[in-house]
């Protein structure tokens, strides 16, 4: 198990001007970056010697809009990367601007990222550049909010009692395909 | 991915959406005669009986070979992380029952921990042993169902009725313990919510004997069994590197070869004091996660063995009144205890469990694999944000990917042997 301080020079070497704060949770080592770097951030992890970070445990987004200490952008989405020989965890934050919701997409390099980015995107609205199949993956395909958002009520905005209604017509089966 | 095929043209093709009419019964005419390519198209629908909760997956189909599969997920979603920002910490333990519910002593336990982490608190020495003791025995009632489960689908009845009596001595222990079968939410965010009844020693070691005769019982009808090692082996290959690829976990990561298990790379609560192995073998295929996971029984019963054998006297909550109430009979008595029941219950700036502002990540060995908590704390009674990272999510990915080129029939095991939970799947 790699210490803080060892781990965050050894980051600070392969890429120091990405890096904008640092903070620590008991053993925990955060840092922030900037969205658009993320690709790149994740491609020197998986390849480098020494912490070769190759194994993707989580990814979530985070609205910041109601919290208390201003953070740098309102929406960041949260990697956490694992390292299954040294035993050491890493939290990425990746600050996304709300005007600009773009940010690369990491499904080439884990393949695990696929599901994960698809359900930030329904709850948070953030779109992954790249991505082979971006679209809803929890919430039904006409809906029209992004649900996690803070300013999104917990009860909904009355969709429970204007539910779509369909009616059958009739089709033609040479025309459908 | 599939993307714009005939499977979602059936989905919109037949309908036309209006205002103010009555919802008619769809009238399908679907052609499942094969194209020109010679392919069908299959949709194994959210109610089935093969799959394990409500699962959709649209099969593209050369006569019995599969040549294509795209899940669809998000039929059981009932919004557990926008509740986590409305409820207090202690009231969401409710709603993490309903997870895992094959296990649900695990992510109480689960949930507790990551929120005490956050808080830099521990609990005492009983409490812990306690918590380990009830994670052990549900993670091996998850274990059998998922492998009664498993031979049902493939047509071997006996092996769920049997599973199912052992499942039986466990709820037994856990209705003894917490009150109710399902539904248990016994931790509290600084302890437990009540200590262990008497006589409860020897009830776990009674059912430990028993269980570990249940497991050789359905050994023997499996493991030897010309028709299952036809059925299983060889099927639903997932590699090594590929398994690191995915974020695979649990006994799926364990079975492809790679010793991943959170309970020796990160220990926590007195798992460190205990002596047990960690089952991993080669096969990466069906037939060796079925393996690792009857070993994995058995180890839980070793581990409940030692714990019960070491487990001290003492407190079972945390002392601080400000965590978690104290305890009844010093109300009768005391001014300060009487006002910290009220106040850890109420939600407000200065009451409840208000940890420091900060996030953290924790997570603990579900039987399934990996279990992630990432709570953001802004110094009120309730969350920020609580995202859960659920093994059933990641797992189920995989499987588009390892069932090109098998049958029909193969799928079915596949699917058993990944043990996805819908409602750690959709939360």
């Amino acid at each position: 198990m790699m210490e803080n301080n060892i781990l965050f020079d050894e980051l600070k070497n392969i890429f120091a001007d990405k890096i904008l704060n640092n903070f620590t949770h008991k053993d925990l080592l955060a840092i922030d970056i900037n969205g658009k770097d993320i690709h790149l951030v994740c491609e020197k992890l998986k390849n480098s010697e020494i912490i070769y970070f190759n194994y993707l445990t989580a990814i979530s987004g985070v609205d910041y809009l109601n919290y208390s200490i201003k953070q740098k952008e309102r929406f960041a989405v949260i990697y956490i990367f694992y390292n299954i020989d040294i035993k050491t965890q890493l939290k990425i934050r990746a600050f996304v601007p709300e005007n600009d919701l773009h940010i690369p997409s990491i499904t080439d390099l884990f393949m695990g990222a696929n599901w994960l980015e698809r359900e930030v995107y329904d709850m948070f609205g953030v779109i992954f550049d790249n991505h082979p199949d971006l679209k809803r993956i929890l919430m039904p395909d006409y809906y029209e909010y992004h649900p996690l958002r803070k300013d999104y009520p917990l009860k909904g905005k009355g969709e429970r009692v204007n539910f779509p209604k369909y009616q059958a017509i009739e089709v033609d089966i040479e025309k459908r395909k | 991915m599939m993307g714009n095929t005939n499977i979602d043209n059936i989905n919109n093709a037949n309908t036309k959406e209006t205002q103010n009419t009555d919802i008619s019964l769809y009238n399908y005419d679907i052609d499942i005669s094969p194209d020109e390519n010679g392919y069908t198209y299959m949709n194994i629908g959210p109610s089935h009986p093969a799959t394990h909760g409500t699962l959709r997956m649209k099969a593209k189909l050369d006569g019995e070979k599969i040549i294509e599969v795209e899940p669809e997920i998000g039929f059981l979603h009932s919004g557990f992380e926008k509740l986590g920002e409305h409820h207090t910490y202690n009231q969401w333990i409710v709603t993490t029952d309903r997870m895992n519910y094959l296990s649900p002593l695990n992510n109480n336990i689960g949930y507790a921990l990551a929120v005490e982490e956050l808080l830099e608190i521990e609990v005492p020495e009983r409490a812990s042993y306690i918590r380990v003791i009830l994670a052990e025995i549900s993670r091996i009632a998850d274990h059998f169902l998922c492998q009664a489960f498993f031979g049902l689908d493939l047509g071997a009845f006996t092996a769920l009725l049997w599973g199912f009596v052992e499942r039986e001595r466990i709820y037994d222990i856990i209705e003894y313990v917490t009150g109710t079968r399902l539904t248990t939410s016994y931790t509290r965010i600084g302890g437990l919510a009540m200590d262990l009844p008497e006589g409860f020693e020897k009830k776990i070691l009674e059912v430990c004997d028993k269980l570990e005769s249940g497991v050789k019982e359905i050994e023997k009808l499996f493991n030897k069994n010309k028709i299952f090692l036809d059925r299983v082996c060889n099927i639903g290959y997932l590699s090594k590197e590929d398994a690191i690829n995915f974020g695979a976990s649990g006994p799926i990561m364990r079975a492809s070869g790679v010793e991943y298990d959170i309970r020796t790379h990160k220990p926590y609560a007195i798992y460190d004091k205990l002596d047990f192995n960690v089952i991993t073998n080669n096969y990466c295929d069906c037939y060796g996660r079925y393996l690792v996971r009857w070993g994995e029984v058995r180890e839980s019963i070793k581990i409940i063995r030692q714990a019960v054998e070491k487990m001290p006297k003492g407190p079972v909550n945390f002392g601080n009144s400000k965590i978690i109430q104290p305890d009844k009979k010093s109300t009768y008595t005391d001014m300060e205890s009487l006002i910290h029941h009220f106040k850890v219950l109420m939600t407000g700036p200065t009451h409840g469990i208000n940890p420091k502002k900060g996030e953290y990540y924790s997570s603990t060995e579900a039987p399934n694999g990996e279990l992630g908590w990432h709570i953001i704390s802004d110094g009120e009674a309730s969350a920020y944000r609580i995202a859960v990272r659920s093994p059933s999510l990641m797992h189920f990915q995989i499987i588009p990917h390892i069932i090109k080129n098998h049958h029909l029939s193969d799928f079915v095991a596949i699917v058993g042997s990944m043990n996805v939970i819908a409602g750690e799947l959709d939360r």
